[in-house]
């Protein structure tokens, strides 16, 4: 996992057409991220035990990843004249159901393992 | 763009579900979670800023239709996703692991190819769409 890719979505990175302006960004975002594990965590490194926190993170980005695929379907409904992006558009609302079932099922066990025996 | 939540004063910790992507458009929750909580809602609002100022932006010459590119950074972020569970997972080797702990690495590895799936799926789709 390159540090370059840990801070922006791509979802924001691809916003920009620049491929200049895509690498300012991700070189500034491994620069942020250097200063930031230099005093926090360092767990994207495997350095440190497995935290529910840092699951409970990672399943935030699944779900993140769902909203914005729901937005994207959400955009072209009944725009769509393109009959690939229809297609397309009803296949991600099975990406997006197994999507949340997954962030689903990871925040349960963390939340198991916060509460406890 | 949609309601934002508001942040308490003591800020939310990373992890905490978003109700829309518009409230963390830029910055990973895995980066954030770097961070204690008042300083990840203001990295939140950094972000929310630079994404407005980033679709202020017209796009040059896009190479393909907005849904596509949109699943196709969906797609990388996924790729992105099961690296972070397959590192997570490879944390069932370290020391000092609680059993709990261990319990959830183990399930990091499924997670992984369960995200890995979702992926291909996309993938599939996208590589089928471009065929002539």
């Amino acid at each position: 996992m390159s540090e370059r890719d840990v801070v922006f979505r791509e979802t924001f990175i691809r916003r920009f057409s620049d491929a200049e302006e895509r690498e300012t960004l991700q070189r500034f975002g491994a620069l942020v991220l250097s200063w930031a594990v230099s005093t926090g965590d360092h767990f994207l490194e495997g350095e440190s035990g497995l935290t529910a926190g840092e699951l409970a993170a990672a399943a935030a980005d699944l779900r993140h990843l769902g909203r914005f695929l729901e937005a994207a379907i959400e955009d072209v409904e009944g725009s769509i004249t393109d009959t690939a992006d229809a297609h397309l558009a009803h296949l991600a609302r099975r990406w997006l159901s197994q999507l949340d079932d997954l962030a689903g099922a990871i925040e349960a066990a963390v939340a198991e393992t916060e509460a406890g025996p | 763009m949609s309601d934002r939540s508001e942040s308490t004063a003591a800020g939310t910790p990373a992890g905490t579900p978003t109700t829309s992507w518009e409230d963390a458009p830029a910055f990973r929750e895995v980066f954030l979670a770097h961070f204690p909580p008042m300083a990840a809602d203001a990295l939140r609002e950094a972000g929310r800023h630079l994404y407005d100022a980033a679709i202020e932006h017209p796009v040059d010459d896009p190479v393909e239709p907005w849904v596509r590119a949109r699943v196709r950074a969906l797609a990388a972020d996924l790729r992105f996703s099961a690296q972070v569970f397959a590192t997570l997972a490879d944390s069932r080797e370290s020391a000092g692991l609680t059993i709990e702990e261990h319990a959830l690495a183990t399930c990091c590895q499924t997670w992984a190819a369960e995200v890995v799936a979702v992926c291909l799926g996309v993938e599939g789709a996208l590589e089928r769409e471009a065929a002539p």
